[in-house]
């Protein structure tokens, strides 16, 4: 033990406070405007949509032929029914849930494949990681909507179904995405240090490059939630998304548009909802990008 | 170059065969028939229409008359237009979606381009957001949401612009492709927009921008001949998706509007079990990708002096 | 009408940024006469790009520019773009630090040079061109007209900075701004642009302003000195002035912390004992597969035979250029890379051929320092768990007690406050940086410690510091060292011998006293002589037989010696037979003339 070496660093800048990269991120969120509204605006919804209907006097599901295409306000409809006289305010909000859920839980899938194949291709690279992105780029050449239009058609309406086929529609692009971040991080000095440290190529992923993917996967998994929300309309639309009497703002939307000229208010209250979502979605993950941008390493 | 071709067609093969198989036996294997959606045919009937169409074989039996009849070029007949095969209706559909997609992709590009572009130059200042916005919605709002909407501006309140259907040719027709064109064409105007901002706010950033303003060079110089090449190469690569991405919406968009394009038989094929229609699109799309892919990477190529070899 | 072609009077230049303002350059005046060459001296942060920038008008959205800037009597502080445009490129022209980055990739060098011409002189076409080839023969770039055509990723990094050079000279300016322009460059070819640079100066009549850190380059090519440090001018005057008796106390100590390659420093040989590590014939060849359906693979020899022996206590210094392997090298010994052929013996044990988890356990006694202190951190972790993580593979059996403690003593080995094991890499400065990654590699004790270009990110008055600390903790630590490098003025304080590397092979292996006042081969001599010494008149009388050319790829294949293609005294058996390493009593020297 010894005293301390010459030119101990106390000159030029001592460190104040410890701050790490996330916090970092964070505090150049919060300066986003646009993205810190688009996080509230999302954070009332989901309250909105998930205690809305429990709180509301309607049904969702229940038929009420005297109330038949009621316009807004009208005997304690907020948003007015639609052409089954049905509540279009709880309806609409049920329609959240389901899209929502479509949302997090086929984003959910594409991750999980997504980033198992991109980590393992990239990390290990040479040939194995020659084969598996030849695999991706096989993929990503086949039109996918159509073959879960296929699906979807020949296999019925299963809600399982829905949330893997849409989630097998998105995971090509997290494999590609994880799989470049990898490939990065792999020759990072940091990793190479690791590794004259002895330490196992496990801790390394776990330790080292998880963490560091982190930031990457936040920013796709909020930009990826919307495509889905998407998606899943585009299939209702079409007829092929929920079941009766189950919906989702797709479907309402689809049904909408039939009635748009005499009674616009069944269009225009689902579309507003979910445009204003995806709006939101859309916003707040550019702002997780800006904050987040893995180039930007040296805080300052 | 003929090297490249070849190649590239060595290597397209598995995925269309892939792609085939897996759409095939996708729809063999489902619940339901060719016939079921019409009233209960007579047994022997149906038995002797099944014949006719090979459909009593075993799978892979079929499956292998069907690769050799495609290697011929025939798509087989279609079970739903019992008197046309699948290649006219191909040919008959295809023009169509190809004006609606190819005039969408280009405007897509021009108006995306110069909007990003734009947003770039005049960054974090209103143009910049407000431009930005507006590509925001064109993202936001889905197409089928959008395209009633306008049909009900455009079509319904002002009457300027025809509903729908392909118009009677000779010169009127055009006023019918505005409206499902401009439809189609927004999403994509938005995702090029967005893509493009983004790529020449990197690209005015580089030190070779840097030394071109050292040089003392114009504003137009500098954008024209030194910033739009290396800006449009994520623009490049996305024209991939970017077709996938209208194939898509034109299913929506030719429902929407009526037009007798591909999507809108596929969309009918698929709900009504018309195995070889619905196959023979997806293989005809699927092809159609690949070639367009192998163009854009020639495209990207000729863009990025780096990338050759 | 002042006969000073630039007057700087009060300039202040400040940044808006979201913590307040930033004052990156406060109240600085200076002249520079026509055909005058004046240098900017300073480190990281002192604010010398800033000044150049604001010359030119170049700062960023946020900037904010006060004072004078008079240049040919015309007032440059706001003055609209579009005039400014019209003196930027023509007047007053710029080069920068890294040519790679500052040519624009998509087009040709002809396309980049014409759009100069035809913005301020209207010229096209074949007037554009010819104008063009004369300024690229001006510079000594063989062949221009093709050259014309090519893409800047086609040329080497000496060429691309030429170009640059002559780029900016299309329009005859009287002012020419060279921002670090031969950082980026071999030190061999950084002596070919510097001597361009003074031949230009002498045909042209241009004034240079040049911005540099490297008290060597400033010392040979300047008339006058300017020192900056925090945004402010330290001291300034004539070049023998400033370096002979500097007035100001920041002065001294940045004239003191210049490592110099003509220094007297003799390290007693090290007490002698068992060596800690031998390498014999370490060779490491990459195959290269070749585009085309039918071309055979190409061999990469990035590591091509080089044997060596420290003990402990010792310092082994390796320098070279780009593509002389000494990375390879490294890593080789680290077995971060597995050798093709050759033995690598630590303590004993035999370690080039072992599986990975054989060799595990032999990875606590030998450690590497990065050349990227804040990269070689992960940004995720404290330092303090940085630190601890060798600990942890290791010793897994420690309480979580001890390890706080253990890494607090590695902390204040290294001159950092045990208090700070909690804050992130990228709160720390360059030096405290590299200070965590010696703490780490030295928190097992190890017996060998490679440090690869350890110092060469780091300012000269905080790589003085870690210079000095390697030298202590050697001391105490009895470490076996060896220190890459490609600053042979670094290498020369702190090794007992040195290696020198070319193209994979070893030129010349001596005693640092030795090599250093009477160099062997003639690839040593040459790096000598490009190397430039913080003292003008030193600098100036030198005769430098300097190296042609550039260095040639790895992936050729040469017969005979090496260097042959640059070497100014090379004969007939040179280019037909390769000479070995011919070793005289532990030293030795590849060449067919030693």
């Amino acid at each position: 033990m010894s005293a301390p070496a010459v030119g101990a660093a106390s000159a030029a800048t001592i460190p104040e406070a410890p701050r790490s990269l996330w916090s970092d991120a964070l505090a150049t969120l919060r300066h986003n405007r646009a993205a810190m509204t688009a996080a509230i605006i999302l954070g009332l919804l989901v309250l909105l949509v998930v205690f809305g209907p429990l709180l509301s006097d309607f049904r969702y599901d229940k038929p009420n032929w005297d109330e038949i295409a009621a316009p807004p306000l009208t005997q304690g409809h907020l948003f007015g029914t639609d052409s089954l006289g049905r509540d279009l305010y709880t309806r609409t909000l049920m329609g959240g849930r389901m899209s929502l859920l479509v949302g997090l839980v086929s984003t959910l899938v594409s991750l999980i494949i997504g980033i198992a194949w991109g980590a393992t291709a990239g990390f290990l690279g040479g040939r194995v990681d020659r084969v598996m992105m030849r695999i991706v780029d096989l993929l990503y050449a086949l039109p996918f909507m159509f073959l879960v239009i296929l699906l979807m058609v020949l296999f019925g309406r299963n809600i399982l179904l829905i949330f893997v086929a849409i989630g097998a529609i998105n995971w090509l692009d997290m494999a590609r995405i994880v799989r470049g971040q990898t490939l990065g991080l792999k020759q990072r000095e940091f990793i190479e240090a690791a590794r004259v440290s002895g330490v196992k190529p496990g801790r390394i992923i776990a330790k080292h490059i998880v963490p560091n993917l982190l930031g990457v996967v936040v920013i796709y998994v909020t930009l990826t939630i919307p495509q889905v929300i998407l998606v899943e309309s585009f299939l209702s639309f079409l007829g092929l998304g929920v079941q009766e009497p189950m919906t989702s703002w797709g479907v309402m939307v689809s049904d909408g548009a039939l009635e748009m000229e005499t009674a616009p208010w069944m269009l225009l209250f689902p579309a507003l909802f979910l445009a204003i979502t995806l709006f939101c979605f859309n916003y707040l993950g550019d702002g997780l990008r800006d904050a987040l941008d893995p180039r930007d390493r040296s805080g300052r | 170059m003929l090297r490249l071709i070849l190649r590239r067609l060595l290597e397209s093969i598995p995925t269309l065969l892939v792609l085939i198989a897996v759409t095939f036996f996708m729809m063999r294997m489902a619940p339901g028939g060719p016939f079921d959606s019409e009233k209960r045919l007579p047994a022997e009937v149906e038995t002797n229409l099944r014949a006719a169409y090979h459909l009593d074989e075993p799978l892979y039996q079929q499956f292998g008359r069907y690769l050799w009849n495609l290697a011929q070029g025939d798509f087989g007949p279609s079970f739903q237009y019992r008197d046309r095969t699948v290649t006219e209706l191909i040919a008959s559909g295809f023009p169509v979606s190809l004006q609606l997609g190819g005039l969408a992709i280009l405007i897509a590009l021009l108006i995306g381009v110069t909007l990003g572009s734009l947003a770039a130059l005049r960054q974090n200042r209103p143009a910049d957001y407000a431009t930005m916005a507006v590509a925001m919605t064109g993202i936001s709002v889905p197409n089928f949401v959008l395209a009633p909407l306008l049909v009900l501006v455009f079509a319904i309140y002002l009457g300027w612009l025809p509903a729908g259907g392909l118009g009677e040719g000779d010169g009127g027709g055009w006023r019918n492709l505005v409206l499902p064109v401009f439809t189609l064409a927004l999403t994509q105007v938005a995702y090029i927009a967005r893509l493009t901002r983004g790529s020449m706010i990197e690209v005015l950033r580089s030190n070779y921008i840097r030394t071109a303003r050292a040089q003392g060079l114009s504003t137009a110089t500098i954008l024209f001949r030194h910033a739009l090449k290396p800006a449009l190469v994520p623009v490049v690569s996305y024209l991939g998706p970017a077709t996938a991405g209208l194939i898509t919406g034109s299913v929506v968009i030719e429902t929407i509007f009526g037009l007798p394009g591909l999507g809108r038989y596929f969309v009918n094929g698929a709900l009504n079990r018309d195995y070889t229609l619905v196959l023979g699109i997806v293989v005809f799309y699927g092809a159609l990708i690949i070639a367009f892919n192998f163009l854009v990477d020639l495209l990207y190529g000729w863009l990025d002096p780096r990338s050759r070899e | 009408m002042s006969p000073e072609l630039l007057e700087v009077k009060n300039l202040n230049v400040s940044f808006a940024t979201r913590d307040g303002p930033v004052h990156a350059v406060k109240d600085l005046s200076f002249q520079l006469k026509p055909g005058e060459v004046l240098g900017i001296v300073g480190e990281s942060g002192s604010g010398k790009t800033q000044a150049a920038m604001a010359v030119l008008g170049l700062m960023a959205d946020n900037g904010r520019v006060s004072g004078s800037i008079r240049f040919e009597g015309t007032e440059l502080v706001g003055m609209r773009d579009t005039h400014l445009r019209e003196i930027r490129g023509d007047r007053i022209a710029m080069v920068f630090q890294d040519p790679m980055t500052s040519l624009n990739p998509y087009l040709t060098i002809g396309d980049q040079m014409g759009l100069v011409l035809k913005e301020h002189r209207g010229l096209r076409g074949a007037a554009a061109r010819e104008e063009c080839t004369r300024l690229l023969d001006a510079v000594h770039i063989t062949d221009p007209a093709s050259r014309l055509r090519m893409y800047p990723h086609e040329l080497s990094g000496g060429m691309r900075q030429r170009v640059m050079i002559a780029t900016a000279l299309l329009c005859r300016p009287a002012l020419l701004i060279a921002d670090e322009p031969t950082t980026a460059l071999d030190v061999t070819v950084q002596a070919q642009i510097l001597a361009l640079m003074s031949e230009l100066r002498a045909n042209f009549g241009t004034a240079i302003l040049l911005i540099t850190h490297d008290l060597g380059v400033a010392a040979g090519t300047c008339d006058r000195l300017l020192v900056m440090k925090n945004g402010e001018c330290q001291e300034q005057g004539p070049v023998e002035e400033v370096f002979h008796q500097p007035k100001t106390a920041y002065a001294k100590k940045l004239l003191a912390a210049v490592p110099r390659l003509d220094a007297e420093a003799t390290r007693p040989p090290p007490p002698v004992a068992e060596p800690v590590v031998r390498v014999n014939n370490l060779k490491v060849h990459y195959r290269i597969p070749q585009p085309g359906l039918f071309a055979p693979d190409r061999t990469l020899r990035a590591l091509d035979g080089v044997s060596l022996e420290l003990r402990p206590g010792e310092t082994l210094g390796v320098v070279g250029e780009s593509g002389s392997g000494k990375s390879t090298l490294a890593r080789a010994v680290l077995r971060l890379v597995r050798p093709t052929a050759g033995r690598v013996c630590l303590l004993g044990r035999e370690l080039a051929q072992l599986p990975e988890q054989d060799l595990r356990p032999s990875r606590r006694d030998m450690q590497l320092v990065f050349q990227d202190p804040l990269a070689a951190l992960d940004p995720r972790m404290t330092v303090g768990q940085i630190i601890a993580e060798p600990l942890e593979v290791f010793e897994p059996s420690l309480a979580s007690g001890d390890v706080t403690a253990r890494v607090a003593e590695a902390m204040v080995q290294v001159g950092l406050d045990p208090e700070w094991r909690n804050r992130y890499p990228h709160q720390f400065s360059g030096g405290q940086c590299q200070r965590v990654g010696i703490a780490r590699a030295l928190i097992l004790k190890p017996k060998l410690l490679v440090c690869d270009e350890a110092v060469s990110a780091l300012d000269v008055t905080v790589q003085a510091q870690i210079v000095s600390l390697l030298l202590e903790l050697q001391a105490q630590l009895k470490l076996a060292l060896i220190f890459i490098s490609h600053d042979l003025a670094v290498v020369r304080r702190l090794s007992h011998r040195v290696l020198v590397m070319y193209l994979g092979k070893v030129m010349e292996l001596a005693d640092a006293d030795e090599l250093y006042r009477a160099p062997k081969h003639p690839y040593t001599k040459a790096l000598m002589a490009a190397v430039p010494i913080p003292d003008p008149r030193l600098e100036r009388e030198r005769v430098k037989a300097l190296a042609t050319g550039e260095v040639p790829s790895p992936l050729a294949d040469i017969r005979g010696c090496v260097f042959r293609s640059r070497c100014p005294v090379a004969f007939g058996r040179c280019g037909e037979e390769e000479p070995g390493l011919l070793t005289r009593d532990k030293s030795g020297v590849a060449c067919w003339l030693a």
